[in-house]
């Protein structure tokens, strides 16, 4: 149920990257998210969309702690995650998940499917290894994988069923918030409605909140409360589904909205 | 598709290839050989019987049936002598592999996944060994540890370790930007985790390679060690040793040479093939798409 | 009729049994006309461009039908038959423009040596201009200048378009565009097909367009061709497939889609069900 708690606060978050241009120049800095704000509230699909190079994979990244902010803060629930110790992070990541973008390089090729899914539980909690198996096999179920797929390798599977696999190592650990990083953007455009179908009814029935990246302007009117527009680093507009598409204000989300070809 | 299934499949495709096929068979002759030498040999490759002295082969003249391959200058049975030298052969094998592929691996993946400090130093000391030449750099280890067999393994095990520190700092640095790994590195996994148990299984292929060709090298420059006199000493029957022994004999029992020559020959070859085979078969099927 | 395709089948045959790419399809390219071939992976679309292209490599072969283009059958060219047509008479176009184009010559160098091959009687100085040309044609900004870039430095739509100037240079009479688009960002799709459009107009070249995206159909199409495992299951002008879509495929997958302003927000989207054989309905061929 979407409430006003607010779950995320972003202040002033900057990302650069130092690219060194050899010996004798300056090193070359990429402004690739720039100082930007908002907030995310308990229970909302929260998007963030724009095109390459605008810096919402980045953002996602720092949410996630896979990169860390040059400077700016990440608040959690109050709590500023730059602060966070050891235990602090095992309790986060009990509470953010992430889906990633491409069903074929986010699963361990090596590993089997029951292995990719438990290692969350294995890192972060004390179960024994029965009780590790009981929940993964209930989250298999949950998500529409076969019981058997448990012994079977991700090379064996569709791009879709490998994205439902992600999908259920990111909710082994019951997760509060799941930032979905362009989850449906590699998969054929039937798959990408039963997976979109998939964190709708999952959103329902756990109490989700997400953060979902994507480019796809079409699949981010569908199922967001808020849009975040990102170009090259800032924050172009941000505002709620409707506003955004009915009275867009910045030039460059016209654009955007201009250009989706439709049918 | 079971695990079973899988190494069927493995099996199946790589008899396609003859030449593999060949080479795995050769492997498979030195494994029983090496295994089973007690109760393969006719005699005991050690006893001196010096009545019998410089018999040639079976089918030359002069030759008998109880010594097939003919008698060396001490009188002790070739065929013996080169059986018993299959086991000596695996052992170095299987040893210098060993210690080249577990420090190299160590090496590797470490430079591979920190980067920085650690590589910059890794691969120096990686470059700095790659410019002896490698049998000049095993001739100076075993002349500091005492030249035996045992010392000639480690030393060629020393001599393997910068071409598995690269293959392995290659393949780790391929797999550690991919997102599988930053799954589990979000998921709380520790470096030390990350690199056993994430990244270093998706390295297996080149590393499985590596010491299938390393394994055939290995034997090749003991051979070369022992005939150095740097390596195995007599009596032991390796058959880089019985080479160096039988210079003198190169005219008058030609087969005191040839038959140690066929036997590194063939083990050389044999490895190498299996080695060419399984790179054809690992890489492709290890595609995901 | 520019081309007309026959009855054509690609099969693939494997360790593990033949594989049916493209199962024994029709279709036809007038002059002038644009033709989008829609369909999910697996569907054959890719498979059937590589074959009227003589593209199809080991373990593949065209086994049956015929591909007329002009009137002669594509099929019983000769390799070196079927180079003299490729990039002339026929060009394509990829999905991944920095794979198609070889990192190590500079973009001009690159189109060049399709006019060299193409039309020799074009010295250096007349291939330089006519390589200049072309990139103002298709949009590059600084032509002159871009001619020695390498492909590396360029941009995804500026690549895209280095690869439209490549295909366009010897004017060919058919152009084929295997998913273009799909790499780019939407409003770089945008220029790339409204380029492509402007092309066409100018040089009355057909297209075939490959493409998995039902919205860039709809902008591109004068008739579209649904093709699903292999086969085509329906097939009708633009406006008519999308007013009226007959085949439940068809149907299914336009249903999946999520349209802002037709599909109602949060609403369960239908999808294509994987159990449902869609071959076992009729197909519809308008």
């Amino acid at each position: 149920m979407r409430s006003d708690e607010v779950v995320f606060e972003i202040k002033d978050l900057e990302k650069t990257y130092s690219i060194s241009r050899g010996l004798f120049k300056e090193p070359q800095k990429i402004h690739a998210v720039n100082k930007i704000n908002f907030d995310v509230k308990h229970g909302e699909t929260f998007s963030i969309v724009g095109e390459s190079g605008c810096g919402k994979s980045t953002t996602a990244k720092m949410l996630l702690n896979i990169e860390s902010p040059t400077s700016g803060k990440i608040f959690f629930k109050g709590k500023d995650i730059s602060t966070f110790n050891a235990q602090e992070w095992k309790e986060y990541r009990k509470k953010v998940q992430i889906i990633f973008q491409d069903p074929y390089s986010s699963l361990n090729p090596r590993w089997k499917v029951g292995q990719i899914i438990s290692e969350p539980l294995e890192l972060n909690t004390e179960l024994s290894k029965k009780e590790i198996e009981e929940k993964v096999r209930a989250i298999m179920k949950r998500v529409g994988l076969e019981q058997d797929w448990y012994d079977r390798y991700p090379h064996q599977f569709s791009g879709g069923q490998r994205q439902r696999i992600g999908i259920a190592r990111a909710l082994v650990l019951n997760p509060e918030v799941i930032v979905c990083d362009e989850p449906v953007s590699a998969l054929d455009v039937s798959i990408q409605a039963q997976v979109l179908n998939l964190l709708l009814d999952l959103q329902e029935e756990l109490d989700l909140t997400y953060v979902f990246i994507s480019h796809d302007l079409s699949v981010v009117e569908h199922i967001s409360d808020r849009i975040m527009v990102m170009y090259f680093g800032d924050v172009v507009e941000l505002s709620s589904v409707d506003e955004l598409f009915d009275n867009p204000k910045a030039d460059y989300t016209k654009k955007l909205l201009g250009a989706i070809p439709t049918i | 598709m079971k695990e079973e299934n899988k190494i069927l499949e493995f099996y199946k495709q790589f008899k396609k290839n003859k030449s593999a096929l060949i080479g795995l068979y050769i492997v498979i002759v030195l494994i029983i050989c090496a295994l089973f030498a007690p109760f393969l040999a006719p005699a005991d490759p050690l006893i001196q019987d010096l009545e019998q002295r410089l018999i040639p082969p079976m089918w030359a003249e002069g030759g008998s049936f109880a010594h097939i391959l003919g008698t060396d200058d001490f009188g002790r049975d070739m065929l013996s002598r080169i059986i018993y030298g299959a086991r000596i052969s695996l052992m170095i094998g299987v040893i210098s592999v060993s210690i080249s592929l577990i420090i190299g691996t160590i090496m590797g993946a470490s430079a591979g996944y920190y980067g920085g400090k650690v590589d910059l130093i890794v691969m120096r000391v990686v470059d700095i060994m790659l410019s002896i030449p490698a049998i000049l750099l095993a001739i100076v280890i075993v002349s500091i540890l005492g030249p035996d067999l045992f010392n000639a393994m480690i030393a060629i095990g020393i001599v393997g370790i910068p071409t598995f520190a690269r293959i392995v700092r290659g393949s780790v640095l391929a797999e550690k930007e991919k997102e599988y790994v930053i799954a589990s590195r979000v998921n709380g996994s520790s470096n030390f985790r990350l690199i056993n148990k994430v990244i270093l299984p998706n390295c297996a292929t080149p590393i499985i390679v590596q010491a299938t060709m390393g394994f055939a090298s290995a034997v090749l420059e003991a051979a070369g060690l022992s005939f150095l006199g740097l390596g195995a000493q007599p009596p032991t029957p390796e058959w880089g040793a019985m080479l160096a022994d039988s210079l003198q004999f190169i005219t008058t029992a030609s087969w005191m040479i040839v038959f140690p020559g066929i036997a590194i020959f063939l083990t050389v070859m044999g490895f190498n093939l299996v080695g060419d085979g399984l790179m054809d078969v690992l890489d492709p099927k290890m595609k995901d798409r | 009729m520019l081309l007309e395709v026959k009855n054509l089948k690609t099969e693939f045959f494997t360790d593990n049994g033949v594989i049916t790419a493209v199962n024994d399809i029709d279709f036809s390219i007038e002059k002038g006309q644009t033709i989008c071939i829609v369909g999910e992976s697996g569907s054959g679309k890719s498979m059937t461009s590589l074959s009227i292209m003589g593209l199809i490599e080991e373990p593949g072969r065209v086994t049956q039908g015929e591909i007329l283009f002009e009137g002669t059958d594509l099929l019983k060219y000769s390799q070196n038959q079927m180079r003299n047509i490729r990039g002339k008479d026929i060009a394509m176009i990829f999905q991944e423009p920095m794979s198609s184009l070889n990192p190590s010559y500079t973009v001009g160098y690159q189109i060049d040596e399709v006019l060299k091959l193409h039309q020799k009687e074009l010295n250096k100085e007349q291939r330089r201009k006519r390589v200049v040309e072309l990139f103002d044609e298709v949009g590059i900004p600084f032509p002159e200048d871009k001619y020695n870039e390498y492909p590396f430095k360029l941009s995804g739509g500026q690549r895209q378009r280095v690869m439209i100037a490549m295909a366009m240079a010897c004017q060919p009479k058919l152009l084929i565009a295997d998913e273009p688009t799909t790499a780019l960002d939407v409003t770089i799709q945008a220029q790339v097909l409204d380029l492509m459009n402007d092309l066409k107009k100018k040089n009355g070249t057909s297209i075939l367009f490959i493409t998995h995206d039902l919205g860039v159909v709809a902008q591109m199409a004068d008739i579209v061709v649904v093709m699903y495992k292999g086969c085509v299951v329906e097939s009708a002008s633009a406006k008519e497939l999308f007013d009226d879509p007959r085949h439940p495929y068809t149907k299914a997958l336009l249903n999946s889609i999520p349209v802002p302003g037709k599909v109602k927000r949060k609403s369960r989207l239908q999808t294509v069900d994987e159990n449902v054989n869609y071959h076992d309905f009729p197909k519809e061929i308008r």
